[in-house]
């Protein structure tokens, strides 16, 4: 008799984690093309391009070739350990040339590995600091770094590490030695694995105010990519997993945050961009987890993407009390697979993947 | 050697006076393991159904800023054919109830008619064609339609399915176009025994055609069974002359229909396996499965852009909501246009490998369930069952 209950709720269990997996996996989507205007790829980017960051002036900063092999070798394809990790810059005002690459600092020549990328500009200086999640060796590090134009070059300001880093994804800044970081899973190892198909809720959500870390969202699974609102007042979390995208309310100055409301998106969101020039939230979009994880084992097998714009439609204090949903752009893959990321300026789209291309699309409305 | 099994009846009681608790453990078990199945076939049909039926499914809606009404359809424009120059045939004020789907009163002011839309002439409205000769005219109940063109470029003869209330039964109508009065002449009414539940047509001559049965049951409560009960009840037929041929059997609720425009394959839509099916055509019409096309979606109807010979799919991308907006107009239903784009330019293997464009998709707000769509040039125009009309400039 026990045995039997045990049999039938492990039995119940585990279709509950099927049926709340199966939704965002995607098995029967199809990549369907649409496009907004004509898009083309971005030279030389090939090996990645998971997160962009953009200035008020349309330099867009793009951290690519994320060695994935740190996380479970044996499930993904093997040329990752062979990507070079790299940060290049694209100039939205200058669009018909190419991504030039950003030397590294001499410490992470060999030892770079980056996620999520965000930036801090200078009013007064002009300065550009960049914070890139990067997954050295070692461990995982938030490296902030100032970029230098006439030498298009990186230099190192600092690199934090902390115990509270288990696998970070990215990173918002908040000022010159403080920023929040999401942990999109407790494992970095195979174990992983486990912690979707158990439901187990590891993850944190961090603070770091230069000196100390603390964890500000506990006891959740998967936080994706963090953005700010265009106020300051809203930070921005994905949940890919749970196919949404959750708002906060932000204290500034302890960072408390308290969840508001819940948008559910209806597919694997990947980063999240705030326009700050109209508010909308742009979503790089994963139609078909299943798809991304066999392209993942196999770069050569083509996940389908999509861009997702979020248009708030409510007030100033509330403005995604009422939202309007559109997507802008589709591809089966043969452009860009696996788009992880999409930032838009001035009518202008540059969409990015976890371990493929970039793409440059224009706006025509 | 001693044997470990277990005694059922250690005392040799005679069996009728065994106690309940001693029941023979093997059909209790067994019991149980139907009840079990039972519970997972359940399961599997409750899952299936809200997959199928799109319960899951959010629409993310894109188009191009140039999209409008076209005027004066408001009662439904549920099929569209088009001339190789540009003229739409569009049926309208189609009255589903027949098909036991709940509609919303004000269907029963619907009125059956074919209106023309010229893309040459796309700021001008729809107009309402003249039908002469039709037998029972306040009954005409259009759904599929289609054209066949003489090649000379002569005569064109459109063929439409006809739900006929009065008789009980489904008929196809034949005209003969006249391009000067535009006016519909009626030439023959089609009636054959096969003829059970008909959706949509595509025409192989002026008066022989392909057509398709949704279902067994049209005018009975049992289409209400037959359809949750996911009976593969539906057919194709080829009729030429007033011979039927069941050219398909056993689908299920298949819908849209298409030939290739050199005649060599003809598409079938299948909203439940949310794939297009192709399949060449013999010199008999008979029909042999060349390929399923995976789409992700639920299809309705396929019409060819004659200029690329590429697939134009109109669908249900939540194919419940079809139900949902038919019962009550306020309701709206997503809608959804794709292109089947060939990716190789072997026209022997044009339908082997095909990429999927999106050209449109709503959310409901601006027409509401796509059941057809046709371009011409660069422009695209969609029909729905019960809403309005749109036309789309799809030029850059």
């Amino acid at each position: 008799m026990f045995l039997k209950t045990v049999a039938f709720i492990l039995l119940a269990f585990l279709v509950q984690r099927a049926w709340k997996l199966s939704l965002g996996f995607g098995t029967s989507n199809v990549g369907y093309i649409n496009r907004p205007g004509p898009c083309r790829n971005v030279a030389p980017i090939e090996t990645g391009s998971e997160d962009i960051a953009v200035t008020s002036n349309g330099l867009a900063f793009i951290s690519s070739g994320m060695q994935l092999s740190d996380m479970c070798s044996s499930a993904v394809d093997a040329r990752f350990s062979q990507f070079v990790g790299r940060i290049y810059v694209f100039d939205f005002q200058n669009s018909k040339q190419d991504a030039v690459e950003v030397s590294l600092p001499k410490e992470l020549q060999y030892n770079f590995s980056p996620h999520g990328i965000d930036l801090l500009e200078d009013s007064e200086t002009g300065e550009i600091l960049l914070f890139v999640v990067n997954h050295r060796k070692i461990g995982e590090f938030v490296e902030i770094l100032s970029y230098q134009p006439e030498s298009r070059s990186l230099s190192m300001v600092r690199s934090v590490t902390h115990e509270l880093f288990t696998s970070l994804n990215d990173v918002l800044a908040i000022d010159r030695n403080s920023f929040l970081a999401s942990n999109d899973a407790y494992f970095r190892s195979c174990w992983r694995i486990l912690e979707p198909l158990l439901g187990l809720r590891w993850c944190n959500f961090i603070y770091f105010d230069g000196t100390v870390g603390q964890s500000i969202i506990e006891n959740g699974h998967d936080f994706n990519s963090v953005a700010l609102s265009r106020n300051g007042k809203q930070v921005y979390l994905t949940r890919p997993s749970e196919m949404k995208l959750e708002i906060y309310n932000r204290s500034k100055g302890t960072e408390t945050l308290k969840l508001h409301q819940s948008i559910n998106v209806g597919m694997a969101v990947d980063n999240v961009f705030s326009d700050q020039s109209t508010g909308d939230l742009w979503l790089g979009s994963h139609p078909s987890l299943a798809l991304l994880t066999k392209h993942l084992s196999d770069i050569d097998l083509r996940a389908p993407s999509q861009v997702i714009r979020i248009q708030p439609l409510g007030p100033q204090n509330d403005p995604f009390n009422t939202y309007k949903l559109f997507s802008p752009f589709g591809d089966d893959g043969e452009l860009v697979s696996g788009s992880s990321s999409a930032v838009h300026f001035k009518d202008k789209l540059l969409i990015g993947t976890v371990a493929h291309k970039v793409a440059y699309c224009e706006v025509q409305s | 050697m001693k044997k470990n099994f277990r005694v059922k009846n250690p005392a040799g009681i005679p069996q009728h006076l065994v106690d309940e608790d001693n029941k023979s453990p093997g059909s209790t078990m067994c019991l149980k393991a139907m009840m079990f199945v039972g519970v997972l076939i359940i399961a599997q049909y409750v899952i299936s159904q809200i997959i199928m039926r799109g319960y899951h499914r959010t629409v993310f809606p894109h188009y191009t800023g140039r999209c409008r009404n076209v005027s004066p359809l408001k009662t439904g424009s549920e099929d569209i054919a088009i001339t190789s120059d540009g003229l739409a045939f569009i049926t309208s004020g189609i009255k589903l109830f027949h098909k036991l789907v709940p509609a919303d009163s004000r269907i029963m002011n619907f009125e059956g008619r074919i209106y023309l839309f010229d893309f040459n002439h796309p700021e001008k409205p729809a107009k309402k064609l003249r039908m002469v000769k039709l037998p029972q005219m306040k009954d005409f109940a259009p759904q599929g339609i289609s054209i066949w063109e003489d090649k000379d470029g002569g005569h064109i003869s459109v063929l439409v399915v006809n739900h006929r209330l009065w008789q009980a039964r489904d008929t196809v109508e034949i005209f003969s176009f006249d391009r000067n009065t535009l006016v519909l002449h009626h030439k023959k009414t089609v009636i054959n025994e096969f003829f059970r539940s008909l959706n949509d047509i595509a025409a192989t001559g002026p008066s022989s055609f392909y057509v398709t049965n949704d279902g067994h049951y049209t005018f009975s409560p049992l289409r209400l069974l037959e359809r949750f009960g996911m009976f593969p009840w539906g057919d194709v037929l080829h009729v030429n002359n007033d011979n039927a041929l069941k050219v398909l059997n056993k689908m299920y609720e298949v819908s849209g229909i298409a030939l290739s425009s050199d005649g060599r394959y003809v598409f079938l839509a299948s909203p439940y396996g949310q794939d297009l099916h192709v399949y060449s055509r013999g010199e008999d019409d008979k029909l042999t499965i060349f390929q399923k096309i995976n789409l992700g979606t639920a299809p309705d109807d396929i019409t060819i852009d004659s200029s690329t010979g590429d697939l134009i799919v109109s669908c249900f991308p939540v194919w419940h909501q079809v139900f949902k907006s038919v019962s009550n107009f306020g309701e709206r239903g997503a809608a959804q246009v794709l292109r089947l784009t060939s990716k190789s330019l072997d026209p022997d293997k044009r339908y082997i490998a095909t990429r999927t464009i999106e050209l449109f998709a709503d959310d409901g707000e601006l027409i509401s369930q796509s059941s057809t769509a046709v371009v011409y040039g660069d422009a695209l125009l969609i029909g729905s069952v019960t809403d309005r009309t749109v036309y789309c400039d799809l030029k850059g």
